[in-house]
């Protein structure tokens, strides 16, 4: 027996000296926070959990103080409520109302609430973290990462997380076609649900299998709220969330969750129209909720620091021995000290060669490892694990923010003077401040760009420069042990090379290629092959097609100072406007400086050249993140 | 009109490429489940988010796929070797790890080290084969428990 909720119930009780009216109550921040309620638009109130059996009352969901009324009505009806009752059911509200009703239903006994006692003994949670599982760029749908919540059974939070549960929020699809599931999911036509998992299943899933680091953030609370905070997961059990990707997602109902338990916080109006996982974690920690994190390696990230401090030659024999298993004789010739470390990066790397017949316990593939196994287990060496340490720079608490405006001054030749206007929604591009986001990636949602130019001649004109709805890149180094293909894919509007002045078109953009990382990423170099379709009824058949070679670097001088060079060369499907050619060079060249983690300096200039006849304009601004 | 068709198909074919590896793996779309896939921790993530009929009331802990519970006590010892049993091995055959961690809590091991040493000298008795399922991997481990940590089986 780990606590009572029973002896719970009583201890934060505080009998008022007179018992404030149920309209002024039900307006009160905490109870709209229990029941999820926001402010709609004109007026009034509806509650975010859509499903019914969330309220008492049969409006429930538009109206806090019929639902208050119903609730004290039905926490009135009974003495020994039994599992069904409401007082089983929704446990913190009926705790909440009885305090500040001032104890009204002090002796009524809740022990016949048997599943409700036996879920709160089953979590015995002490503590509780907020979990960030890293971006996954080669799942579109989880770019942006993910969160959920951790809730630890001993105070001593030293390796014990495989004993903890997970609570995890997600949506429950059943959609095959990846299309129909794509749309449905940013229209809210799955319903989302709280559910509560032992926390080594999600370990396993995110590190086994997807390669992604966990981040964990230990949440300032008091052993109450963290009972509080157990009560209302048990009330949000049958609740169900219809499920929108953007705004409505895992990180703004966990949000919503810890609001209630921080109840003089205000952690969801920043995330109404979108939560960027990342974002609301930065949020905690600007709030002063949560700790320093402690990391968890994903297989791939244990398996490159293990390997980091062997020579080459060892290095070499591990591989071997990884991928031929019954060549594990090699280390015989190897010192115990040597062959022990040979042999640990050995198994790391067939686990991350096999993850996904490891995760499926395919009987060939563990029996394939045994004798890496039974070697390690003969040799007598017992390292000390390392402690992860200097994680600050990597910590998604410390990433930027995902909004960004923008506001350059600029010159280009044959035209004149320009000003541009830039507003991107999130997240990150490869120029951005580095730390805690995206290492070798790009992942911007809604960009749009606008200038006002001056031109020869004519009068000065105001345009769309640019508008991409996505832009994705994941350049992924070529290394020792991983070989992952680089790609990026955007699309949108912009002005289109070679026709009208103004006049923009829609594209896609994508290349495929591979990537090489120097001195400890500080040098990226990206090898692509680029194709364009642009879509614009200047053309033929109201299109055109580009492909060719990209060449695209990044230097990191410091954290602070970033350079790109993106250089593709296109061969074009037609030639327009009897330009006598159908092929172009694109160059472009940006440097930005960070003076702090939300206000950069860029210098941009841009190019193009068809034939020797070239366009170059150069751009100097200010970005500011929020 | 070939090459536009031939680029069409490339970007349709990268997407649903990516739409082949959709899992249960993140916020957003990405934590949604498909049917027909088969793999455990999707069928986890479906049994426990399946609302069954089962509780009528409250939070899903876990339904059949995924009835272990993170143990506590001795007894439950073998839901959590079935659920770890790669990394258990991997840390067995070392000496130390998470895995050994959790277990000497479980046992109530007063030493995690001695606990960590003696679960390695014992490899070959805890693993004879790679087939050894977690029943017959755990009563080995008691059998260490009972004389390194002095647990009462």
């Amino acid at each position: 027996m780990f606590f009572l909720p029973l002896i719970l119930l009583f201890s934060f009780s505080t009998v008022h000296a007179q018992t404030p009216d149920i309209k002024t109550l039900s307006q009160s921040t905490r109870w709209h926070r229990l029941l999820h309620y926001k402010k709609r638009y004109i007026s009034g109130y509806k509650s975010e959990v859509d499903s019914r059996e969330f309220f008492l009352s049969d409006n429930g969901k538009y109206d806090p103080e019929e639902e208050m009324k119903k609730s004290i009505e039905l926490f009135s009806s009974s003495q020994e409520p039994g599992n069904d009752h409401a007082i089983c059911r929704f446990p913190l509200r009926f705790k909440w109302l009885n305090t500040e009703l001032g104890g009204p239903w002090q002796s009524t006994d809740i022990s016949g609430c048997t599943t409700y006692i036996s879920f709160f003994q089953k979590l015995a949670a002490k503590r509780a973290s907020i979990i960030f599982s890293s971006y996954y760029l080669s799942n579109p749908n989880s770019a942006f990462g993910h969160t959920l919540l951790r809730l630890s059974r001993f105070e001593d939070s030293s390796e014990t997380e495989l004993l903890d549960y997970g609570i995890n929020f997600a949506a429950e699809a059943r959609a095959v076609n990846p299309l129909v599931y794509m749309v449905k999911g940013l229209l809210g036509g799955y319903p989302g649900r709280f559910n509560a998992v032992p926390y080594y299943y999600k370990i396993r899933e995110y590190t086994n299998g997807e390669f992604r680091d966990l981040w964990s953030y230990e949440l300032n609370l008091t052993t109450p709220q963290v009972f509080e905070l157990v009560d209302h997961i048990w009330e949000l059990g049958n609740a169900s969330f219809d499920y929108y990707y953007f705004d409505e997602n895992c990180s703004y109902h966990l949000m919503a969750l810890l609001e209630v338990v921080f109840p003089d916080k205000d952690l969801t109006s920043r995330f109404r129209f979108f939560a960027i996982p990342a974002d609301t974690i930065r949020k905690l920690r600007q709030e002063g909720l949560i700790a320093e994190g402690k990391k968890r390696e994903s297989t791939y990230t244990r398996l490159m620091r293990l390997s980091a401090g062997l020579p080459a030659e060892d290095l070499k024999t591990a591989k071997e021995i990884a991928v031929h298993p019954d060549k594990v004789g090699e280390v015989k010739k190897l010192k115990d000290q040597e062959a022990a470390n040979v042999l640990d990066v050995s198994l790391e790397a067939f686990d991350y060669f096999n993850a996904q017949k490891i995760l499926t316990e395919d009987p060939a593939t563990k029996k394939k490892k045994e004798p890496i196994l039974a070697a390690r287990a003969a040799n007598p060496i017992i390292t000390e694990e390392k402690k992860v340490e200097n994680i600050a720079a990597d910590s998604p608490a410390n990433t930027h923010s995902p909004v960004r405006l923008g506001l350059y001054q600029g010159y280009e030749h044959n035209s004149g003077q320009l000003t541009r206007f830039e507003f991107r929604t999130s997240f990150h591009d490869m120029l951005d401040p580095v730390a805690g986001s995206l290492r070798d990636g790009e992942l911007e949602m809604g960009r749009v760009a606008f200038e006002h130019i001056e031109r020869k001649d004519e009068s000065a004109r105001f345009r769309l420069d640019h508008f991409s709805v996505f832009s994705i890149k994941n350049f992924s180094e070529q290394n020792f042990w991983a070989s992952p293909l680089s790609w990026e894919l955007s699309a949108g509007a912009k002005r289109v090379l070679f026709t009208c002045f103004d006049c923009p078109g829609a594209f896609i953009d994508g290349s495929v290629g591979n990537t090489v990382q120097l001195q400890n990423g500080n040098y990226l170099i990206s090898f692509l092959m680029n194709a364009e379709l642009d879509i614009q009824n200047s053309f033929k058949e109201n299109y055109r097609v580009g492909t060719g070679p990209k060449l695209y670097l990044r230097a990191k001088f410091t954290d602070a100072l970033l350079s790109g060079l993106s250089l593709p060369y296109h061969w074009y499907s037609y030639s327009a406007r009897d330009l006598g050619t159908n092929q172009a060079f694109l160059p472009e060249w940006e440097t930005r400086y960070h003076f702090k983690n939300n206000l950069s300096l860029s210098l941009r200039t841009r190019g193009q050249a068809v034939h020797d006849i070239w366009t170059i304009r150069g751009e100097l601004g200010l970005q500011y993140f929020y | 009109m070939r090459k536009l068709l031939f680029v069409v198909a490339a970007l349709v074919m990268t997407s649903s490429a990516f739409a082949a590896k959709y899992g249960s793996a993140g916020c957003g779309l990405g934590s949604m489940i498909f049917e027909g896939d088969q793999t455990w921790w999707k069928q986890v993530l479906a049994a426990t988010t399946n609302g069954t009929g089962v509780q009528t009331i409250g939070i899903t802990l876990g339904t059949s796929n995924c009835d272990s519970p993170a143990p506590l006590k001795v007894g439950q010892a073998e839901a959590y070797v079935e659920a770890n049993k790669v990394a258990l091995a991997n840390d067995i055959a070392r000496g130390n790890g998470e895995t050994i961690v959790g277990l000497s809590k479980v046992y109530g091991c007063a030493n995690t080290t001695d606990f960590g040493r003696a679960l390695k000298s014992n490899y070959t008795m805890i693993f004879p084969t790679t087939a050894a399922n977690s029943k017959e991997i755990t009563h080995s481990i008691n059998t260490v428990a009972a004389t390194t940590c002095n647990t009462q089986i």
